[in-house]
């Protein structure tokens, strides 16, 4: 990694000093068995308050965690994570055999550390987008020439405004964006999968692993997929997932796409699991469910940023009850 | 291939394209020993110049830059084939078998590589403490019997390979 690939400092840049990451790292090992004693705990939380930093290092951590939710989800996961844990077993039986053998010792912590200062500026580059939003954030933006987007939890756009042209590049997350009047420029959206260009309109775009899911409410959107250049047209209450190489079937579009924007999560007779998963977004840290519930129907529209909220509503109307053994660590399971 | 031809295919991905796909996809069908496995590694390998475009040092330059990527996409190929694999043993080897769902299946396994292609970078002993204490949800006590090593050095291998998925996930997608 050279100097060069360093992004220039920016005014209003976000940055995380290494050594807050690191600290959030250490708490997270303190604390995640569960078997941490008050006064660990009292120390965790006096130094998540001593810092806005401290809290988005601890964010990031938690964020982080929520990705190895799927290997505890259920068997399914519980069998990744089996394959995962062979793996390493296999690794360690060749290496004991290989250092026995010519008398190796260990490559050592030293050489493991170096590797991870040295990926450190991709932590810096990755604040560089325009417009961000924290895991459990909505945020409105108005960009001029009646032309509204809003962002959902953890997502990041970059805004371009060119000779006759408004680029917003969608880096991760999702968002909603509206246009009314007449815009003087045209307007395009970017993800990896391919470009969007609105014809008056009102849609949401979402970026998955592989793909860009797109939900058309009103007007008309034109795709062009990344590599193979195919064209589609998606109409007003249509919905279609598409990637760089091709454009899936169309389907109704999803209410629940647009509600998040007035900061509602709609169940439209989804499963609790589904909702769950969806409102997991929003929050940091574990949030999971009990196989037991996980398929009881849900109906209607909560909260999305007082997950809290949402939680105690579910557990009013469905026979579950909400288990919080640590504050970033959620599960509902069924009522005794 | 007349130098003139080498000096178009510096400037240009579509001339890189025309003198090089047909001999990547026979390289890589040798390698891998199918056609259509070929055929989609080499248009990953043209993705990706497509994504981080680059200069080459004339004909010969070009051909060795493409085999070597060529080579990491047959090995990484092979790793996730070889996981994949394991996968759906261990699925199938269940005491009542379980069905994903291809959607979820596909879920759980770009999971799986991406933390397996992380943990096979790091040394062995945090990697393996770090599945049974975050991936298994062990506790440091178990952790540390299970491998030899005291609580405090469980929780400092925890802590480590916490900050390297952290640091990795804050990188923009490549």
């Amino acid at each position: 990694m050279s100097a060069t690939d360093l992004p220039a400092a920016e005014p209003g840049d976000k940055r995380i000093a290494h050594e807050h990451l690191e600290a959030a790292a250490e708490w997270f090992a303190r604390l995640r068995d569960d078997q941490a004693d008050d006064k660990t705990r009292r120390d965790w939380h006096d130094w998540l308050q001593q810092h806005a930093d401290h809290q988005a290092a601890w964010e990031y951590v938690m964020s982080v965690r929520q990705r190895f939710a799927v290997f505890q989800a259920d068997n399914q996961g519980r069998t990744a994570a089996s394959v995962l844990q062979d793996r390493q077993d296999r690794r360690l039986t060749r290496r004991q055999v290989l250092g026995a053998m010519v008398g190796v010792a260990g490559a050592g912590l030293f050489g493991w550390i170096a590797y991870s200062q040295t990926s450190l500026p991709g932590i810096i580059a990755a604040w560089r987008a325009d417009q961000r939003t924290a895991t459990g954030e909505i945020r409105e933006l108005a960009l001029g020439e009646g032309l509204r987007l809003w962002l959902n939890t953890a997502s990041a756009v970059n805004t371009h405004i060119g000779n006759g042209t408004h680029q917003i590049a969608l880096l991760q997350g999702e968002i909603l964006v509206a246009t009314s009047g007449k815009p003087e420029r045209s307007l395009y959206v970017t993800t990896d999968q391919g470009t969007m260009r609105p014809l008056g309109t009102q849609f949401a775009v979402r970026r998955q692993a592989q793909a860009t899911l797109l939900a058309v409410y009103e007007g008309a959107v034109e795709i062009r997929t990344m590599e193979t250049a195919e064209r589609r047209r998606i109409e007003a209450g249509e919905q279609v997932t598409f990637t760089a190489t091709g454009i899936g079937a169309v389907e109704t579009a999803d209410p629940a796409r647009k509600a998040w924007a007035r900061g509602v999560l709609l169940a439209e007779n989804i499963t609790l699991g589904e909702l769950i998963a969806e409102l997991a977004r929003y929050q940091y840290g574990h949030l999971g469910v009990s196989p037991a519930v996980a398929d009881l129907r849900v109906l209607g529209g909560y909260p999305l940023r007082d997950t809290d909220k949402t939680l105690s509503m579910l557990e009013a109307v469905l026979p579950i009850r909400i288990k919080r053994p640590l504050p970033w660590w959620t599960t509902v399971e069924p009522a005794r | 291939m007349s130098s003139a031809e080498s000096t178009v295919c510096d400037r240009d991905l579509g001339s890189i394209y025309r003198d090089h796909h047909g001999w990547l996809v026979a390289f890589l069908h040798r390698r891998l020993g199918n056609q259509p496995d070929a055929a989609d590694l080499a248009h990953d390998a043209f993705l990706r110049l497509l994504k981080r475009p680059r200069q080459f040092d004339g004909f010969d330059g070009t051909r060795a830059y493409l085999s070597t990527m060529a080579k990491g996409l047959c090995i990484d190929l092979w790793r996730r084939r070889e996981i994949e694999q394991a996968y759906l043993d261990a699925l199938a080897g269940q005491p009542e078998p379980i069905y994903p769902s291809a959607e979820q299946q596909a879920e759980v396994l770009q999971a799986l590589y991406e933390i397996d292609a992380l943990l096979f970078r790091l040394p062995v002993k945090a990697a393996k403490a770090f599945v049974m204490a975050v991936i298994l949800g062990r506790t440091d006590k178990e952790v540390a019997r299970a491998l030899g090593v005291s609580d405090r050095m469980v929780r400092k291998y925890v802590a480590r390979v916490m900050l390297e998925c952290v640091a990795l996930d804050l990188q923009p997608n490549t």
